[in-house]
């Protein structure tokens, strides 16, 4: 299981409720872009916030990207007391996002999320138009240079039979 | 990915509607190709890929780093 697979399993097992959005949920749908983060969108309860940290506690989490050696705890009453947070983990970088630029939060990205597979893990994936979506509201460049890319793949995905198993092939 | 799919779709990499978003890509620069190959692949298998690159270039980074590059 690679480094990103652990934090999604154990997301899963806790119960958590997560849309895997951003460049990895480009990537389910077929994209070649590449990230070294893994951005997830969460529901904002208190339920959610336990069972966030019960998953990703032991690995670890705290803010990324802050000057030197300075240590923050990052547990659920920060979560609470947030929205979006980058976070850097023992299995890799880790965003979580309580709201996005052009979607909304958790409620507006579960409307058309996709139920996915990875090798025994089950989760919810943003669809396609969701990325594109917040990709377009976001306007950095590194996100406007991949709406071409995700455009195309719209198109190219019309054209794609349903699968056998329900999972892409 | 059955035979006929991607049949049609290698025929829309190569002959995309004019203004279609195929097109743009195209004329961007994207490789749909690579992309064609990747909607061959089970989803866990992407992830897999894209996992397996970037564990890649953090040891490439990491190698720099240590050569105080």
């Amino acid at each position: 299981m690679t480094g990103f697979e652990r934090l999604l399993n154990a997301l899963a097992e806790n119960q958590a409720k997560f849309i895997i959005v951003g460049a990895y949920a480009a990537i389910a749908h077929g994209s070649t872009q590449r990230t070294d983060d893994l951005d997830i969108c969460y529901e904002r309860t208190p339920d959610n916030y336990k069972n966030i940290m019960k998953a990703i506690g032991p690995f670890h989490p705290r803010p990324r990207d802050l000057p030197g050696d300075l240590k923050v705890p990052f547990d659920e009453h920060s979560l609470a007391q947030g929205t979006n947070f980058t976070l850097v983990t023992d299995h890799g970088k880790l965003d979580l996002l309580g709201e996005m630029s052009g979607v909304g939060g958790y409620k507006e990205a579960l409307v058309d999320a996709e139920v996915i597979n990875l090798g025994g893990i089950i989760c919810r994936v943003a669809s396609l138009d969701t990325v594109i979506r917040s990709k377009e509201a976001a306007d950095r460049p590194k996100d406007r240079a991949s709406l071409p890319e995700l455009k195309a793949l719209q198109m190219m995905n019309k054209l794609k039979r349903p699968e056998r198993d329900g999972h892409d092939r | 990915m059955d035979a006929q799919t991607e049949k049609e779709l290698r025929e829309l990499i190569d002959n995309p509607p004019k203004g279609s978003a195929v097109a743009a890509a195209k004329a961007y620069g994207v490789d749909l190709y690579s992309v064609l190959e990747n909607l061959k692949l089970t989803v866990a298998e992407r992830f897999q890929r894209a996992e397996q690159e970037r564990l890649f270039v953090e040891h490439l980074r990491a190698g720099g780093q240590k050569a105080g590059l």
